[in-house]
C-alpha cells in the first residue's frame, strides 16, 4: 500500500514538473507578446490628441454607473472626483444598493438631491427602485442617485443599465478613483472600432498614494506589505496578463472595478447576472459566448493606461474574504461556461483563455497544494531526493520572480506610475520576497474558496473601507 | 546553511549530466533556467545600453537644440536692409541665403550620421518656430527650411515599413508647411495605418488649406469614429469654407464618409446645405444617414425642412422617427405637433421621451399638449410627461 501510495507521489511530482515548464512556457509568452503589445500603445499615444474627443461633438457620451453599498466613508469623494472628469458629454448614476449605513444620507446632504418621478423602465430584471433622485445645485445637473432594496452588485448594476441614457456603459466601483483622461483613454477604442463591444481599463492600487478632492496627486506605496504585495500582483495580472490576451479576441475578464460596454450588448446578452459572486467575469465569458454563437464581429479590449485606483485590502482576514471570493467566482463562470472549454467552435477563448483559467489560475493552488503535500509523504518516508528537491524549489523561486519582476519592469518602461527610485528598488524586490509566505497564504485561501463553493457558500465577504488616504 | 549549500551545489553540477528518465524533466527545467537567465542578463545589459545611448544622444540633442535656437533666433532677428526688402522676392531670397552660408557650409563638412542628426534638430528648432511666429517670420523661415534640405529625411521617411515613422514623418511634414510633401501626403491618405491617414490629412489642411478636403473626403475609404472627432475639431475651425466640400462628399461611395459629412454640416450649421439635405433625404438613403441628414436639418433650423422632418416622424423606422422628433423640437414651431402627439401617445418609451422634449420646446401650445398628456389614460404616457415637465421646471429652477 505505502509503495502505491509513493508510486503515485513520484509520478505526481513528475507531472508537476511538466505542469511547471508548461505554465512558464505561457508566462514567458505573456510577458514578450504584452512588451510589444505595450510598445504598440505607447506609440499611438504619442499621436493621440485627447483635447479633440473632449471638443468634439463626434465624442460618443457615456453612463457611468457605480453601485454602492455601504460605502458612507468614501462616496461622496468618489462620486465628486467622478463628476469632475476630463470628458465630453457623460452622466453618473450612483445606484445605492440598500445601504444599510449613512450612505444615501451623505449624498443627499452633500448634493442636495431631490426626489423625482423619473419613469423607470426596468427592461433588466432587478430588485425594486425605491427612488430617483437629482440635484438641486446646476453643477451636479448629470448626477442621478438610485436608490434601490439591496440586491448585491450585478443587481445595482442592472438598474444603473436601466437607468442609462446613453450607448456606452461604464461600470466602476464607488469606491474606486478614476484618473481625469480615464473615460478618454478608455472610449479611445470604440472610436477606433465599430465592432469593439467592451473595454477594460487597468486598475492600480491607492495605498499609500496621496489622493486630495477625489484625486490622486501623487504616487507612492503603503507602508504595509500587504498592498505592495498587491501591486506586484495587479502589475502582473494588468500589465502582463491581460495585455498578452488582447492578441487572442480579447481578454475572458473585465474587471468590475472599471470596465466600458456597449449598452446594446449588454441589453442582448441579459445584463449581469445576480446568482454569482463573479458577476464581471461571467459577464465577459457571457458575450464571448453569445457573440461567437451568433457568429458576429466583435472585440472585447484592455487599455493599459486609463487608470482607476482603488483601496486594497490590508488586512489578512480582509484579504482572504477577497481572494476566496475571486476563486469562486472564477470557478462558477468556468463552470457556467464549461461548454467553451476546449471547444474550438469558441476560437482562442475556448482552446486558449478558457483552458488556461481552468489549469493555471483555477487549479494552480491546487496542484502547487498537492505538490508540497507530495514532497512532504515523500520526506517522511525517506524517498525524496534532496538535491532535486532543493533544485526545484531554487527554480520555482526564480520563475515565480522572473515574472514580477518582470511586470514590474514593464511598468518601468512604459507607464513610470512609481516616481521615487526607492519605491522601484522595494517593488522589485519584493518580487522576489512574494514567494516566500504570501505567495502560500493566496493559495491556501483560494483552496478555501474551493471548499466554499461546494459546500455552497455564496458570501460576498465585505470590505472595510478606511477611505482615501487614512 | 552549509547543508543546503553543498545539496544545491551538488543538484546544480550533477543533475544536467544525469540522464536517469527520473530526472530529465528537471534537467530540461534546469537548462530551462538557464537559458531564461541568459537571455534575462543579456535583455537587461541591452536595456541598459540602449538607454545609456539614448541619455548621450539626448544631451547631444539639446546641446545642438541650444546652439540652433539661438542661431535662428539671431538670423530671425535680423532685419532685411531697405534696398532688398523693397525689391522682389528674389532679393529678400539672396538675403535669407547669406544668413544661412555659415551653418550650410559648417554642416556640409560632417559625416553623414553627424549631419543626419543636425537637420533632424534643425527641423525641431524650426517647427517650434514656426508654431509660434507669424508673418514675414514664416517666409523666413520656410525658406530655411528649404534651402537646408530638411525635408528630404521627412519625405524619405514617408515610405518607411514601419507605421510609427510615417506617421511622425507626415506630422513633421504638415509642421514644416511642405508644400514638396503634398504628393507623399496625399497617396498616405490611403494608409494602411489610421494613424498615419490622419497626420497626413492634418498636415494636407496645415499645407493646403480647406481645399485638400477635396481630396481628404474622395480618397478616404472610411472615416472612423476617431479620426471624425479629431478631423471635425480641425474642419470646423473653416467654418462656412468647408461646406462645398462637404456638400460634394454627399455623393461618396463610403457611407461613413457622407455621414461624416452630413453630421458635421450640421455643427457648422450654415443654411446653404439646407436644399442639398433634403434633396439628399428624398434620394431614399440608408436609415442612419437618413435619420442624421434629418437631425442636421433640425439643426440647420431652416423652415424649408418641416416637410421632410415631419415626412420622417412617419418613418417606419424606429431610428429615423426619433431623429426627427428630436429635429423638430430644435425647429422650435409649432407646425407638425399632431404627428408628435401621436408618436407620444404611439410610441415605445424612448420615442415617448423624446416626443415629450420635442412637444416642450414648440412654443406654449406645445407645453399645453404636455400638460393635458399628463392626465393621458395609459400609464407610460402620463409618466413620461410627469418626468419631462417635472425635468423643465427643474431646469427652470436651477438657471
Amino acid at each position: 500500500m505505502i509503495e502505491i501510495l509513493i508510486i503515485f507521489f513520484k509520478a505526481y511530482l513528475i507531472f508537476v514538473i511538466i505542469y511547471f515548464a508548461g505554465v512558464n512556457i505561457v508566462y514567458s509568452l505573456f510577458l514578450g507578446v504584452s512588451y510589444k503589445e505595450i510598445l504598440n500603445h505607447m506609440r499611438r499615444n504619442t499621436f493621440a490628441d485627447d483635447r479633440k474627443f473632449v471638443q468634439s461633438e463626434f465624442t460618443y457620451p457615456v453612463s457611468m454607473i457605480a453601485p454602492a453599498f455601504n460605502e458612507g466613508k468614501t462616496v461622496v469623494e468618489s462620486v465628486k472626483s467622478l463628476l469632475k472628469l476630463n470628458f465630453g458629454k457623460y452622466e453618473v448614476l450612483v445606484v445605492n444598493d440598500g445601504s444599510k449605513d449613512e450612505t444615501l444620507e451623505t449624498m443627499v446632504h452633500e448634493f442636495e438631491l431631490l426626489k423625482t418621478n423619473q419613469f423607470y423602465d426596468p427592461v433588466l430584471p432587478a430588485q425594486p427602485v425605491r427612488g430617483i433622485y437629482k440635484s438641486r445645485k446646476p453643477e451636479y445637473r448629470n448626477l442621478t442617485i438610485i436608490d434601490k432594496e439591496n440586491g448585491g452588485k450585478a443587481d445595482a448594476l442592472n438598474v444603473g443599465i436601466n437607468c442609462a441614457k446613453y450607448d456606452h456603459i461604464c461600470c466602476i466601483d464607488a469606491d474606486s478613483i478614476l484618473e481625469d483622461d480615464a473615460l478618454l483613454k478608455s472610449m479611445r477604442p470604440f472610436h477606433e472600432d465599430k465592432t469593439v463591444v467592451a473595454v477594460g481599463g487597468i486598475i492600480r492600487i491607492a495605498n499609500g498614494c496621496k489622493v486630495v478632492n477625489g484625486r490622486v496627486v501623487s504616487v507612492g506605496l503603503s507602508h504595509n506589505l500587504l498592498p505592495i504585495f498587491q501591486v506586484i500582483e495587479y502589475l502582473r495580472a494588468f500589465l502582463s496578463g491581460r495585455m498578452f490576451w488582447n492578441v487572442f479576441q480579447g481578454p475572458l475578464i473585465i474587471s468590475g472595478a472599471f470596465g466600458i460596454f456597449k449598452k446594446s450588448i449588454i441589453m442582448e446578452v441579459g445584463g449581469y447576472r445576480s446568482d454569482t459572486v463573479g458577476e464581471d467575469m461571467e459577464l465577459v465569458a457571457r458575450i464571448h459566448r453569445i457573440m461567437m454563437e451568433k457568429k458576429r464581429s466583435y472585440k472585447i479590449i484592455f487599455v493599459p493606461d486609463p487608470v482607476c485606483w482603488t483601496e486594497a485590502p490590508d488586512s489578512l482576514s480582509v484579504l482572504s474574504r477577497q481572494r476566496n471570493r475571486w476563486h469562486r467566482g472564477l470557478l462558477d463562470t468556468l463552470f457556467i461556461h464549461k461548454k467553451m472549454l476546449f471547444n474550438a467552435n469558441y476560437g482562442a477563448v475556448g482552446i486558449g483563455a478558457m483552458p488556461y483559467f481552468l489549469l493555471v489560475e483555477l487549479l494552480g493552488p491546487v496542484f502547487e497544494a498537492m505538490g508540497y503535500l507530495s514532497l512532504m509523504v515523500m520526506y517522511c518516508f525517506g524517498v525524496l531526493n534532496s538535491n532535486i528537491a532543493i533544485l526545484f524549489f531554487i527554480v520555482s523561486l526564480f520563475y515565480g520572480a522572473l515574472f514580477s519582476v518582470g511586470a514590474v519592469i514593464l511598468e518601468e518602461i512604459s507607464f513610470q506610475r512609481y516616481p521615487k527610485p526607492s519605491d522601484l528598488a522595494l517593488l522589485l524586490s519584493l518580487g522576489i520576497i512574494e514567494n516566500f509566505g504570501y505567495r502560500q497564504l493566496t493559495v491556501m485561501w483560494r483552496l478555501k474558496g474551493f471548499f466554499d463553493y461546494f459546500t455552497g457558500n455564496k458570501n460576498w465577504g465585505s470590505m472595510q473601507r478606511k477611505g482615501f488616504g487614512k | 546553511m552549509k547543508f543546503f549549500l553543498s545539496h544545491l551545489s551538488a543538484s546544480i553540477l550533477t543533475l544536467p549530466f544525469s540522464f536517469s528518465p527520473q530526472h530529465f524533466g528537471l534537467t530540461i527545467i534546469f537548462l530551462f533556467a538557464v537559458a531564461a537567465t541568459l537571455f534575462v542578463v543579456t535583455m537587461s545589459l541591452l536595456l541598459v545600453f540602449r538607454k545609456g545611448r539614448e541619455v548621450r544622444e539626448k544631451k547631444v540633442r539639446e546641446s545642438l537644440s541650444k546652439h540652433y535656437s539661438s542661431f535662428f533666433a539671431n538670423i530671425l532677428m535680423q532685419d532685411i536692409p531697405p534696398q532688398a526688402a523693397a525689391r522682389s522676392a528674389g532679393e529678400r531670397f539672396r538675403f535669407y541665403k547669406s544668413s544661412l552660408r555659415t551653418v550650410k557650409k559648417g554642416i556640409e563638412r560632417l559625416p553623414k550620421r553627424t549631419r543626419l542628426l543636425h537637420k533632424s534638430v534643425m527641423r525641431s528648432v524650426l517647427i517650434d518656430y514656426l508654431k509660434d511666429l507669424k508673418g514675414e517670420t514664416t517666409e523666413k523661415i520656410l525658406y530655411y527650411i528649404y534651402s537646408l534640405d530638411i525635408l528630404d529625411e521627412p519625405i524619405f521617411m514617408m515610405d518607411s515599413r514601419r507605421w510609427w515613422i510615417r506617421a511622425t514623418a507626415a506630422k513633421e511634414l504638415g509642421l514644416l508647411q511642405a508644400k514638396r510633401a503634398i504628393v507623399p501626403l496625399t497617396a498616405a491618405l490611403e494608409d494602411s495605418h489610421p494613424d498615419v491617414q490622419f497626420q497626413a490629412m492634418q498636415s494636407l489642411l496645415m499645407i493646403v488649406g480647406v481645399s485638400a478636403l477635396r481630396n481628404i473626403l474622395r480618397l478616404s475609404k472610411s472615416v472612423s469614429q476617431g479620426t471624425a472627432v479629431a478631423l471635425s475639431v480641425i474642419i470646423l475651425e473653416y467654418r462656412e469654407e468647408a461646406v462645398p466640400y462637404l456638400l460634394e462628399s454627399l455623393t461618396s461611395s463610403s457611407p461613413s464618409v457622407v455621414l461624416f459629412s452630413i453630421a458635421l454640416l450640421g455643427q457648422i450649421g450654415f443654411v446653404s446645405a439646407v436644399e442639398s439635405l433634403i434633396q439628399f433625404c428624398l434620394s431614399d438613403p440608408e436609415p442612419i444617414l437618413y435619420g442624421t441628414a434629418v437631425e442636421t436639418l433640425g439643426r440647420l433650423g431652416d423652415e424649408r425642412a418641416y416637410p421632410v422632418v415631419i415626412a420622417a416622424i412617419q418613418h417606419s423606422h424606429t431610428s429615423i422617427r426619433l431623429k426627427a422628433l428630436e429635429a423638430l423640437g430644435r425647429l422650435g414651431e409649432k407646425k407638425g405637433m399632431d404627428v408628435v402627439i401621436e408618436r407620444m401617445r404611439k410610441g415605445d418609451i424612448a420615442e415617448k421621451r423624446i416626443a415629450a422634449h420635442a412637444l416642450s420646446h414648440l412654443s406654449y401650445d406645445g407645453m399645453n399638449a404636455l400638460y393635458e398628456l399628463l392626465n393621458s389614460p395609459d400609464t407610460v404616457t402620463r409618466m413620461i410627461a410627469l418626468e419631462v415637465t417635472e425635468e423643465i421646471e427643474r431646469g427652470r429652477g436651477l438657471s
